[in-house]
């Protein structure tokens, strides 16, 4: 292969390093207004009087908006297909507040400053409710934070329960009765947030034929044109949206935040309209990952094969319900798809509380799974007498199995039957043992103040939402031999345009500089679900590879047309006939423009996919505990993967590298404490740690040989599966250095400093 | 409120409201590649030189810029070239959604113009106000070596 | 956008700083990382004192005599280890430690400035508004512009506990042990940093006494209990030689 498996330069690389214009906030718009949100200060209340005369009145104020300006309409603001799977049950602007920071007002004014104190000027009177904080009183609080008229898709509004599934294949609880060893444990991932840098941006405006733009930093560009255009009860032919490039996304942005919001005073206004979320509005107002219970039972047989998997899910959706059902699912999903059990059940409820919404995070789901999952199996292996890594080895399913819980539950829908094409898993493991140094750290004898300690954890992902996911794709040829890529797959910094410019080119036998990629203009673009479920590479790649075959099967055709012959094939870039003859790409394209046989060579396709190809990873991590202060360090991660034919090895990398502090943070360092009123406590990046330059430990990451057939050139996906194994390695590694577990997360300094006391 | 200061090599007036900081100023003036990640100065985003020092624009008030010599990463290439620290980025694909990438390039430049020896701990602790949620700061830091090392070679 | 400020102002004199600063919707202005990043819209005048102030720093005999308008990171070229380390506790930004002041920082009284911590356990004279008297940084009310810091000569230790080497400390301890006498100094994510000070070797009751504020500067928070934080403190110091 020329181009698929090198290390290509980005494609927009060049504008980046050179700090061009090119994210969302980077124009001057003539006369925009400012906008800003009024964030409600209590957790759960009715507003019984909203007056916003002085704010009106503030010289710069050019609009108001409260609940009373729009007549109730229930929408989700997930970033999803339609129908989307989970509850309707938010309004632009509600007359009943559910979380400290949920929507109250907003304002439009001539300046941020002149927005920010008009915000300040609107009076509001609360009655206050009786409030959630805790998911596990949800169901019988007593009371309903959402009401039952007018939502739709909430499963029990009366219990809080905004979503719930359940599945079981074979007979549970005769299993575990008959097995000889059963393992059980509860543990808990907590509130996090994804933390891009660039802060939710979006701008709107009416173009010259008195059509909506939106210009927002989204993953989603096609979910916010039909969403806005329902939420704003405009057509969506009317709308436009524009991604341009994104400062991190993360899921953070798999949402249509505040795009109806700009949009409703850009429609009643005429004015072009800007709204960004400061640093504090992003740590308690945003979106953040969904905090989950689960307890999980393993039985074992007298081989040490599992005989059932179990699993209790209770997730905590925050205040409102997007994504609810679709991370549990998830959830549920990968935590049964990784080992082969012939009894699985899982049984999981996603409640309201009144505390910040969940959204979608990279992982979506399964760093809840496999936090648990692969501390139980560090614990069973343990107890069992059995190395950690044969354990997950013996068990794990294997090239060729079927994975039977994949059809019962998709992401919201009824699944598709999976069978396992590819794995390297052991290859991963084996790599990955070595690289750590594992069987010296494991096996060492600790004294003195600092311990060290190595956990290993294996985890899978998904490649796109099979059977929903679809991606699409034109290109177009031009007189150099150039070509027009236009895909409506979403670059977020994560190197899809050029990943699938390499597709193509590869499929062309052009160079890379050759193709010339648009992305993420629905007015521009065909259809893309968007960046979220590790989807673009595997199926808006495969879209881009079979509109390029089309596009090449074309130029054959022109070419033969031109060389007039019936056999010619193509070599390299010319068109040979049979004969001996040949014309040459740019020769065919020039004459199909201008001379002979006029046409515009071109392909086009669509992709969905009934597989979603799991890539694998395994990490091991090596900390050191702090035996006199309870804190802990982590001091190299060792990360193997197996993510099919890698398409870019060093952006394949780049995820990698990224998605390890992600996991860290959320097992070590990141908090979001409350209070006892639902206020969120650490609004800034100096109380929300996120790893920097000096924090980082060493890190060594691989990629296992692999090929999936079913994945252009090979490929499976890369994005979130390296999120998912690292907090699992880190408190295994924390039990094989003093010998403490720790089973709810982030891990409390204090906790484990009582524990290692209290041996 | 008028500040007369050198930005990007040429004399530049501007006139100013004296609580306006140099981020909102130069993004006022189109020098888009200072950027806005949290306005608290822990991000990094905004990182701009001043009298070849790493500074937080968001933290900077406009009159403690006069008599001063800006640079934003605009000025550190032309159509036709690239400063070595940014041909170093792209080559190691350090760059991955961008955001941080100016902040970043400028702290390293401030570095490099300290003329002490480069190692490893001195990038890392360039880079340290400088937030990533993308890299794991992994590629820019051996992309800062592989270049800051070589043009150390270079000046001596 | 820092909208409320109407005015900045450059005092000739700290005489006159001191005046103007009476009213209080004014403040000073020195490095100005901190009060840029609070944007306090009570504040409507700055008082830009940089031009009175030095940023010199000497190496005598007698420790380091330093101007208070010397940077974080121009006093990183000490060859004090544990005071540069410290300072990069404190401010783990290279970018803003290019900015902020030794002044500020002593001003700004942040409980979980290691820095400060440090300061504070070598028995940090600070000379105000530029006359002949220093007064202990231990016993500063507050009032006053901060013009030459004195850091006595001393073999510190300090400590700290957090979750990341660029988090700030929840913890912090610090002791300086000569054979006059003994200072010790706790911050972190406390209501102030608490200090004190006993000849060698130190009284139980003296020790007992500080033990009991350490405790009282606390809270629990989502890092910990207050009893954990205390049992920090006593760890902390255990390990850098004393026994509490």
């Amino acid at each position: 292969m020329k181009v698929i498996g090198k290390d290509v330069q980005r494609v927009d690389g060049r504008s980046l390093v050179r700090g061009k214009p090119v994210f969302s906030d980077d124009i001057q718009l003539k006369d925009v207004l400012y906008v800003k949100i009024l964030h409600s200060p209590v957790a759960h209340a009715k507003i019984i009087k909203i007056d916003t005369t002085k704010a009106e009145a503030l010289e710069g104020v050019i609009a108001v908006f409260t609940y009373k300006d729009f007549k109730p309409h229930y929408y989700t603001t997930a970033g999803q297909g339609y129908p989307e799977p989970g509850p309707r049950d938010m309004l632009i602007l509600d007359s009943t507040v559910r979380y400290v920071g949920d929507r109250v007002a907003f304002v439009a004014a001539e300046s941020v400053s002149i927005a920010a104190k008009a915000l300040e000027l609107i009076h509001v009177e609360y009655d206050e409710l009786p409030c959630i904080f805790d998911a596990q009183k949800s169901m019988t609080a007593g009371f309903a934070i959402h009401p039952t008229e007018g939502t739709t898709g909430i499963h029990d509004v009366a219990h809080n329960i905004a979503a719930h599934l359940d599945a079981e294949l074979g007979d549970v609880e005769t299993a575990l009765k008959d097995s000889t060893h059963v393992f059980q444990g509860t543990y808990s991932t907590p509130f996090v947030q994804m933390a891009h840098i660039e802060p939710h941006i979006s701008l709107t405006w009416l173009d010259n034929n008195n059509r909506l733009v939106i210009r927002t930093s989204t993953q989603v560009p096609h979910h916010v044109r039909r969403i806005v255009a329902e939420v704003l009860d405009i057509p969506i032919a009317r709308i436009r949206v524009i991604k341009p490039r994104i400062g991190g996304g993360f899921g953070g942005k798999q949402e249509i935040l505040n795009e109806e919001v700009v949009g409703a005073v850009t429609l009643k206004t005429g004015r072009p309209a800007r709204i960004e979320y400061t640093r504090e509005e992003e740590l308690f107002a945003a979106r953040v990952r969904h905090p989950e219970l689960i307890t999980f039972r393993l039985g074992f047989d007298n081989d040490h094969l599992l005989t059932a998997i179990d699993l209790n899910i209770l997730e905590d959706c925050g205040a409102y319900g997007p994504h609810a059902l679709t991370v549990m699912s998830v959830t549920s999903q990968k935590a049964l798809s990784m080992y082969k059990a012939p009894n699985i059940r899982v049984n999981g409820d996603g409640v309201y509380t009144n505390l910040p919404i969940g959204g979608a995070y990279r992982g979506y789901g399964a760093p809840q799974a496999f936090f648990p999952l692969e501390s139980l199996m560090d614990e069973a292996a343990e107890k069992l007498g059995v190395d950690p890594i044969e354990l997950r080895l013996k068990n794990v399913f294997q090239v060729g199995d079927d994975v039977p819980i994949a059809k019962i539950l998709g992401e919201g829908r009824e699944g598709f039957p999976m069978v396992l094409y590819s794995t390297e898993i052991a290859a991963c493991l084996n790599e990955g043992r070595k690289l750590s140094n594992w069987d010296k750290l494991k096996a060492q004898k600790q004294s003195g103040r600092y311990r060290t300690g190595i956990g290993v954890a294996i985890a899978g992902q998904g490649s796109g939402i099979p059977g929903i996911d679809m991606g699409a794709a034109f290109i177009k040829m031009n007189e150099d031999a150039s070509f027009n890529l236009q895909v409506g797959a979403t670059d977020l910094g994560t190197g899809s345009d050029t990943a699938l410019a390499q597709i193509a080119a590869e499929v062309l036998n052009v160079g890379v500089e050759k193709i010339i990629v648009y992305s993420s203009d629905t007015d521009m673009t065909p259809f893309d679900t968007g960046a979220y479920a590790s989807s673009t590479t595997y199926i808006s790649g495969t879209a881009v590879l079979k509109a390029a075959e089309t596009c090449k099967a074309m130029i054959l055709v022109q070419g033969k047309k031109l060389l007039q012959v019936d056999d010619a094939k193509i070599v390299n870039m010319d068109v040979v006939a049979a004969d001996g003859q040949s014309i040459s790409y740019a020769d065919i394209c020039m004459k199909s423009f201008y001379t002979e046989e006029q046409v515009q060579i071109m392909g086009t396709a669509s992709h969905l996919s009934y597989d979603s190809p799991p890539p694998f990873n395994a990490t091991f991590a090596e900390v050191e505990v702090d035996t006199l202060t309870g804190t802990t360090r982590v001091v190299k991660v060792v990360s193997v993967t197996d993510a099919g034919q890698i398409i870019n090895p060093k952006m394949a990398e780049g995820q990698v590298e990224g998605a390890i502090p992600q996991s860290l943070g959320m097992a070590l360092t990141e908090f979001m404490p409350f209070d006892e009123k639902g206020r969120f406590l650490n609004l800034d990046f100096n109380s929300y740690h996120i790893y920097t330059a000096q924090d980082m430990p060493e890190m060594v990451v691989r990629f296992a040989k692999s090929h999936e057939p079913t994945g252009p050139y090979g490929a499976k996906a890369v994005a979130e599966i390296p999120i998912n194994a690292p907090a699992p390695a880190v408190t295994n590694a924390i039990y094989n250095a003093v010998g403490v577990r720790i089973r709810h997360l982030p891990v409390q300094p204090e906790e484990l400093l009582a524990k290692i006391q209290g041996d | 409120m008028k500040i007369t200061f050198e930005l990007n090599g040429k004399l530049h007036h501007a006139d100013a409201k004296a609580g306006m900081t140099l981020l909102e100023y130069l993004r006022s003036i189109q020098l888009y590649s200072v950027k806005y990640g949290c306005d608290h100065g822990e991000c990094g985003a905004c990182t701009v030189l001043i009298n070849d020092v790493a500074i937080n624009a968001c933290l900077t008030l406009m009159h403690t810029v006069e008599g001063k010599r800006i640079e934003t990463t605009e000025t550190f290439s032309s159509h036709e070239e690239l400063h070595s620290l940014q041909e170093g980025f792209l080559h190691a694909g350090a760059a991955q959604c961008g955001f941080c990438t100016p902040g970043m390039i400028n702290s390293l430049e401030a570095l490099d113009r300290e003329g002490l020896e480069v190692n490893e701990t001195a990038v890392r602790d360039a880079l340290n106000g400088n937030l990533c949620r993308c890299t794991g700061y992994l590629k820019p830091v051996e992309a800062a070596l592989e270049v800051l090392s070589k043009d150390k070679g270079a000046k001596s | 956008m820092w909208s409320s400020i109407e005015q900045i102002i450059k005092p000739e004199s700290f005489e006159e700083a001191l005046v103007l600063q009476e009213d209080s919707s004014s403040t000073l202005f020195a490095g100005g990382s901190y009060v840029v990043a609070k944007k306090d819209l009570r504040i409507q005048t700055l008082l830009d004192i940089n031009h009175l102030l030095s940023d010199s720093m000497e190496n005598l005999d007698d420790g380091l005599h330093l101007g208070s308008g010397i940077t974080l990171q121009q006093m990183l070229t000490t060859e004090n280890e544990t005071l540069s380390k410290a300072i990069k506790s404190s401010c783990p930004s290279k970018n803003i430690r290019n900015q902020r002041t030794l002044g500020g920082e002593i001003a700004e009284s942040r409980p979980d400035s290691d820095l400060l911590v440090y300061l504070n356990a070598a028995g940090t004279m600070l000379q105000l508004n530029d006359t002949d008297t220093f007064v202990s940084l231990n016993n500063w009310p507050g009032q006053g512009v901060i013009t030459r810091v004195h850091i006595p000569k001393g073999n510190i230790k300090i400590e700290r506990v957090a979750v990341l080497d660029s988090a700030p400390a929840f913890v912090i301890a610090a002791l300086l042990e000569s054979s006059e006498r003994l200072i010790l100094a706790v911050g972190g994510k406390s209501s102030r940093i608490c200090t004190c000070e006993t000849p060698t070797p130190p009284g139980e009751a003296d020790i007992r006494h500080f033990m009991d504020e350490v405790e009282s500067i606390f809270v629990d928070d989502h890092l910990g209990s207050s009893a954990y934080k205390r049992q920090l403190v006593s760890n902390l110091f255990h390990e850098i030689s004393i026994t509490l």
